[in-house]
């Protein structure tokens, strides 16, 4: 049965394209803990996606452990997706190529902190990459990462200030190696 | 002055850490020699430590590079490349007095014990097991040497991957290893260790203990067992025996092995899967550059590279783009706030006036000090105070008058049409303005400015 109060807020989210995660981070705690609004939807999976698509939209579930809505005959690429990718394939490629344990990225009590990503970022390599994503023209890395990122779900800042994935930007890493 | 070795010897051992510190070297460097330099260096650190002067001038002597050479335990000294080597049963000796530095077998090194026991095995085939048979008589004590040897070898390579499985699983189970950057990177290259460790020593170690496996090559406990079983077929039961006990000695080592195989093997999926991880982040990366550098070429107008990609490639394809994916924030900064805001509608009203498209005002944490709005400020006040009833021939003239006399010297002529736009704003309603197109216009000259208008009579 559908919660009216959960089903509000669930709304509120997927409506502003933020993706709805398995676990939610308590910066009180440090801890990880199971989310609410997933499991609603987990259990009512069926209904909600009849609902979402009356008002034209896909409610997709991935690998498991995040759902985002997705509009029906959505056009050609749009750019807020290929700038997420960008900015998750670049945090990624700084972390792997400075030797550090990829797991830095995905355990909540780790994470990178802003510093190291703006040292890196502010290289040739991939600030032309950036820049051909539209990212990074007037704003900084943690504006950019703020507005695509964290207000996404994608990532989110812990209790140390550091940056790390969240189930949806596990999600994507666990993909990318899996499809190798 | 020459030293005697068993002295020399004995000083050495005595200050052993130099020595352990020149075999550091030839480990890391991968080295079967070191440059003479290294170890001059090391003896000169070595002897600054020292305060006893006759203890100083002992070590002097006994480690002089001429008395090392002498005493055998340097046994090569390459002047034209500036190396030297030690005696490697000298650097044995010392590799025992620490489990860390006891040596592993390579697969090299394995191979080259199989090729020793090969070629045993095809010597005693071609002789005549014979008492008298010098020949035999030699062969037979050169294979039991080897056999001591390879057991002793085995036995120190299973201590030494006892030793580093436990070092590396010490160093790999500490739980902080991911809560600074560095410790993960020394976690990652602990990790790279535990899969060299594995590929080239303890498979190699594994495949040379197993005797069930076929391969091209025989293997090295095969070969003993064949000649295990020529001494038996030319009645050497005894030695058969003993050769056999060398057998399961070696063979013993096998499960120690094993158990370390197994030890490291939680750690090689995790290498693994850091790899493969490595391998897929790479991937699209050089993917991602590669479509960033081909716009480059493109004309300026297709410098993004939105087109290049394939949007059922995008992960995230169809995530909703909603502009609402920022929250809507107000900073309220601590000031008169009601100053800001009549600031606000005064330039709100005469945006409408002009009704020109209206902007959206920000506010941020600066002071804001426009003098041409205070003016105005004061123009609206005058307007409001004065006393111009109709009728009244030229409004222009009269309001201009009126400013010229209460702003002073803050008036400009350019505030004379605020002030008349003020004016009809406030009494538009309640009396009539008319504008007189006579030629030529009207017009007021003030501080080098001139204002020509159309005149306007406030009439009743």
């Amino acid at each position: 049965m559908i919660s009216n109060e959960l089903s509000q807020a669930i709304y509120n989210d997927l409506v502003k394209g933020r993706t709805i995660n398995k676990h939610s981070y308590v910066v009180k705690t440090n801890e990880l803990e199971e989310n609410p609004l997933y499991n609603e939807v987990f259990i009512n999976f069926d209904e909600y996606r009849q609902l979402y698509q009356r008002i034209n939209f896909d409610l997709i579930h991935k690998n498991s452990s995040f759902f985002f809505i997705r509009e029906i005959n959505v056009g050609d690429a749009n750019e807020a997706t290929i700038k997420i990718q960008a900015l998750l394939i670049i945090i990624g490629r700084i972390v792997t190529e400075k030797g550090y344990l990829f797991d830095v990225l995905t355990d909540h009590r780790a994470g990178i902190g802003l510093e190291d990503l703006s040292v890196a970022m502010s290289e040739e390599r991939y600030s032309d990459i950036l820049h051909t994503c539209k990212l990074c023209m007037s704003r900084g890395i943690e504006e950019e990462i703020n507005s695509h990122l964290i207000t996404r779900g994608i990532m989110f800042k812990n209790s140390r200030g550091h940056f790390v994935l969240s189930d949806a930007g596990t999600a994507f890493f666990s993909e990318l190696t899996a499809v190798s | 002055m020459n030293v005697a070795l068993d002295r020399t010897l004995i000083l050495l051992i005595e200050h052993k850490d130099m020595m352990f510190q020149l075999i550091d070297y030839m480990d890391q460097n991968r080295r079967k020699d070191i440059p003479t330099q290294v170890f001059i260096n090391s003896m000169l650190a070595k002897l600054d430590g020292l305060t006893s002067k006759k203890e100083v001038d002992r070590l002097r002597e006994a480690f002089d590079l001429d008395n090392l050479i002498k005493t055998g335990i340097i046994f090569e000294a390459n002047k034209s490349r500036g190396t030297i080597a030690l005696q490697p049963a000298v650097l044995d000796i010392f590799r025992l007095f620490d489990k860390e530095r006891v040596r592993g077998l390579s697969s090299a090194d394995l191979e080259n014990i199989r090729v020793q026991l090969e070629g045993a095995h095809q010597r005693l085939e071609s002789l005549s097991f014979a008492e008298d048979n010098l020949d035999f008589l030699e062969q037979h004590d050169q294979l039991f040497d080897l056999l001591r040897k390879i057991n002793s070898q085995i036995q120190s390579n299973t201590d030494h991957l006892q030793f580093e499985a436990d070092r590396l699983s010490q160093r790999l189970d500490h739980d902080q290893a991911l809560l600074s950057l560095n410790e993960s990177r020394q976690h990652r290259e602990i990790l790279a260790q535990v899969k060299k460790i594995y590929d080239r020593e303890i498979i190699p170690t594994l495949e040379f203990l197993n005797a069930r496996e076929y391969s091209k090559t025989k293997a090295p406990l095969t070969v003993i067992d064949d000649i295990s079983r020529l001494y038996d077929i030319r009645g050497y039961e005894a030695d058969s025996y003993y050769i056999d006990q060398y057998k399961l000695s070696i063979l013993s080592h096998y499960k120690a092995v094993e158990k370390v195989k197994q030890a490291l093997q939680r750690y090689l999926h995790q290498e693994r899967r850091h790899r493969l991880t490595y391998d897929a982040i790479e991937k699209v990366y050089l993917n991602l550059q590669a479509l960033a550098q081909s716009t480059f070429t493109e004309s300026l107008k297709e410098k993004y590279i939105f087109k290049s990609l394939d949007s059922e490639t995008l992960y995230f394809y169809g995530l909703k783009t909603h502009a609402a994916g920022q929250e809507a924030r107000i900073e309220w900064h601590d000031r008169n706030h009601m100053v800001y805001f009549n600031e606000y509608l005064i330039q709100q009203n005469a945006r409408k006036r002009s009704d020109s498209s209206a902007q959206i005002k920000t506010f941020n944490d600066k002071q804001q000090n426009d003098r041409h709005n205070a003016i105005k400020r004061r123009i609206e006040q005058l307007v409001k105070q004065s006393d111009i009833k109709p009728p009244v021939d030229d409004l222009y003239v009269v309001v201009h008058n009126l400013l010229v006399d209460e702003l002073k010297q803050d008036y400009q002529l350019n505030y004379l049409l605020y002030g008349v736009s003020s004016f009809k704003q406030r009494y538009g309603k309640k009396f009539k303005v008319q504008v007189c197109f006579n030629r030529p216009q009207q017009s007021i000259r003030y501080q080098n400015l001139v204002l020509e208008y159309n005149k306007r009579e406030f009439i009743l």
